[in-house]
């Protein structure tokens, strides 16, 4: 896409100074000339991903991934019909906080997913490991994304998969949340398909694991 | 030197006899009475008890008054879920509207049973040991109490969309925290930990914080009747350390997040910290010691540094020969004069 790092370069300036105004402006004058899905695939999703790099590393604070996630879901919400983001070889998507009443990571994550065309469903938070795994079997999910801010939720995962695995069904698993910013060996002790460092980069885990 | 003239000596920034240590366990002590993390909390003496016997075992160099975090929220009619390995999470927000914070009253800290339980364990704690090891209360600061009043989403939103709630917010959540802290210092604790993690920089852009909670923390710690200690709780602060030397706080808990030493060259606060609370599950006693000296190496010198963890609460999962292995090798490389540091390199 022509321009492209232009785009990126004044959405993310627009997105990190919470100018709502000015990012839907920049997305408006997109939309004129390029197709949906190649905005969200060109634009956003780069655009959000860096900043959720730029939190990993200290030069972006919370508020603002909340923020431009939220815009960009509530952006593509409202300017579109919901079916023109959708990817066609979406695998069946839930995301959920296990154990833990902490859902900005979930909320974060979801609106972020969703600004990437992907449907998702949210199965909320402070959720058992039996009633989420059942949950995940009964609608028969493929990739659970598991939001945890507190490490005793952290090693609940296991049985969390412990727990999917007597489905037979193989439930991919993907991991987020801040112990394992303090610690990379704890990525090792779970039984997780992935652990996503932050927020966007669950978009290039979920393209992974689900081949697309 | 007892533990009381060691902390005033590095907080005067001078050098005492050895780097003071603080082991910031709270629950930990529910296992030396072999009782519940629920059923620990639900007594003052218990907590006083369990205070007691670590600050025995573990030879550092404070005791904790601290509960868990939600026990604020619980005083102002919001529940804690309990579980059997960590702290309670805070159940469903005492604020599910923004127009809730129109009619919000909050109660007294004296009129709390939970909170008087606090007080007990204090005044206990006070009683044994006298002036010799100081006793660190804990308030969370009415900038990040929010979070558990309202979870942080309808927080976020609130800072940004609906100014004048949140000052009303803000205003309740001062007086609110000026009083419980002042019945902590009353009570016998020495100093306060005033925990403000919305306030680091992993949450909040230095100008949202100067618009939003700058204010509210310099006129919230200067009227509180003691020494505090802002924490990040595990957020990183290295780009707000100007903002925080001038909210009047006299020490500042920092995050694993950051490196100490630029920390420590770069702040006119004392420092609280940073040792990996959730690494710290793994060490064995080589690693642990080898951790002790980073910290002292990148922040001991010339005191103004008291080692601790980085988030405030030492988790359950940490094994109490770690705790004493950090104690021993403070011990053994905290002796002031640190020459230690300028011979190896390691």
């Amino acid at each position: 896409m022509e321009n492209s790092e232009l785009y990126q370069s004044r959405l993310k300036t627009a997105l990190l100074s919470l100018d709502r105004i000015k990012a839907k402006l920049i997305l408006e004058d997109l939309i004129t000339t390029t197709a949906p899905t190649e905005v969200v695939d060109s634009i956003m999703i780069p655009v959000l991903e860096s900043i959720g790099s730029g939190w990993e590393d200290g030069r972006v604070a919370l508020t603002q991934v909340y923020a431009a996630g939220q815009f960009c879901e509530q952006w593509l919400d409202t300017a579109f019909e919901d079916k023109l983001f959708v990817k066609k070889e979406s695998p069946k998507l839930a995301i959920a906080v296990l154990e833990d009443f902490h859902s900005l990571g979930k909320r974060i994550v979801y609106s972020i997913v969703k600004g990437g065309g992907y449907q998702i469903q949210d199965f909320g938070a402070g959720i058992s490991v039996d009633k989420l795994a059942n949950k995940v079997i009964e609608e028969d999910i493929d990739i659970l994304l598991v939001s945890a801010l507190m490490l005793p939720s952290v090693l609940r995962i296991n049985n969390l998969r412990q727990a999917l695995e007597q489905s037979g069904k193989k439930i991919k698993i993907i991991a987020g949340g801040a112990p394992f910013r303090f610690d990379a060996i704890l990525k090792e002790e779970i039984m997780a398909d992935a652990v996503a460092n932050n927020a966007s980069e669950v978009i290039g885990i979920i393209e992974h694991l689900s081949g697309s | 030197m007892n533990s009381m003239e060691r902390v005033l000596a590095t907080l005067s920034q001078n050098e005492p006899d050895r780097v003071p240590l603080f082991l910031l366990v709270s629950m930990h002590g529910a296992k030396e009475l072999g009782l519940s993390i629920q059923e620990y909390f639900q007594k003052g003496e218990q907590v006083a008890d369990g205070q007691l016997r670590m600050l025995k075992k573990f030879g550092h160099d404070c005791l904790y008054n601290f509960f868990y975090a939600s026990l604020e929220t619980e005083a102002m009619g919001g529940q804690s879920i309990f579980r059997k390995n960590g702290p309670p999470n805070s159940g469903a927000p005492i604020i599910r509207n923004f127009e809730d914070i129109e009619i919000l009253e909050l109660p007294r800290p004296e009129d709390s049973p939970r909170l008087l339980e606090v007080l007990k364990a204090t005044r206990l704690m006070k009683e044994a040991v006298g002036d010799t090891v100081p006793i660190i209360g804990v308030v969370m600061s009415p900038f990040s109490l929010p979070v558990m009043q309202m979870g942080f989403e309808r927080y976020f939103d609130l800072i940004f969309q609906y100014h004048v709630l949140f000052q009303r917010l803000m205003a309740l959540n001062e007086e609110f925290c000026v009083a419980w802290a002042n019945a902590q210092l009353e009570a016998g604790a020495s100093a306060i930990c005033y925990y403000d993690p919305v306030a680091s920089s992993t949450i909040t852009f230095r100008d949202d914080y100067i618009k939003n909670g700058f204010d509210v923390d310099k006129r919230t710690i200067s009227r509180i009747k003691g020494p505090t200690a802002i924490h990040m709780a595990s957020g990183r602060c290295l780009s707000i350390l100007d903002l925080l030397a001038q909210t009047g706080t006299t020490m500042v808990g920092v995050s694993a997040e950051e490196d100490l030493k630029e920390i420590k060259d770069q702040s006119k606060l004392n420092i609280l910290g940073n040792l990996n609370g959730i690494r710290m599950r793994n060490w064995n006693a080589d690693q642990a010691e080898a951790n002790v000296k980073a910290a002292i190496r990148a922040a001991g010198s010339g005191g103004g540094f008291i080692l601790a963890d980085n988030h405030g609460e030492i988790p359950w999962q940490i094994q109490e020969e770690t705790l004493l292995s950090i104690s021993k090798a403070v011990r053994q490389w905290g002796k002031y004069p640190l020459r230690w540091i300028h011979e190896t390199t390691e």
